[in-house]
């Protein structure tokens, strides 16, 4: 994985309103965009848990239950 | 950020950008055809990125450190690939989210309300580039 690879990702994030960015000025370099989370970013973000934690249980209780049997 | 020498085929080694400007135009061919706000995107991201990390490794000569930058932030073909694919792959997702919020991305995870039908879930938006590092740079 190459670090450019997340800048594609950030951009989608904030078209679509889950993150947001500010260009700050830097002493050391050229000015640095920083992102933050969105409120709707924080939303989506709980959605996704909520639904990746529901896919691990099932995994979880489909592999537990698979290796008792066998 | 630490930044550590790969070993490169010669053909790469030829061909790898030698300045920022190079680097650049590299990636802008990568990109043609592209959406013109996409490859304005990139430019700008890589640009950002490439002009911080000089000027963090001030050290060398500007050909060495784009050197170090590439095996790290990827050659501009590999770069404007991940733009690609992110476009593909995600732009749609999060676009039939924002239509309606509540449902599109249960089809992204499948697997967690249709557990009838054991399988693996359908690759998820951003899956391929979702690193934990930093988001401000």
């Amino acid at each position: 994985m190459k670090q450019g690879a997340l800048y594609p990702v950030l951009r989608q994030l904030s078209a679509n309103g889950l993150l947001a960015s500010r260009i700050v000025p830097s002493y050391a370099g050229p000015p640095r965009r920083y992102y933050r989370i969105t409120p709707a970013g924080r939303g989506t973000l709980a959605e996704w848990r909520d639904i990746w934690r529901s896919t691990r249980d099932f995994v979880d209780g489909f592999t537990e239950a698979n290796g008792a049997s066998s | 950020m630490g930044l550590r020498k790969r070993t490169e085929p010669p053909h790469e080694r030829q061909n790898r950008p030698r300045s920022i400007e190079q680097y650049l135009a590299a990636l802008r061919v990568a990109l043609a055809g592209e959406d013109p706000a996409l490859v304005q995107d990139a430019l700008y991201d890589a640009e950002e990125y490439l002009r911080a990390e000089v000027a963090a490794n001030s050290g060398g000569s500007e050909a060495d450190t784009l050197e170090l930058i590439s095996s790290t932030y990827g050659a501009p073909e590999e770069v404007a690939e991940a733009y690609r694919t992110t476009e593909s792959r995600c732009a749609p997702r999060l676009r039939r989210r924002r239509a309606s919020p509540r449902a599109p991305h249960s089809a992204a995870f499948s697997a967690s309300t249709a557990i009838r039908a054991p399988g693996p879930p359908s690759s998820t938006c951003c899956s391929r580039s979702s690193p934990a590092s930093s988001t401000s740079r």
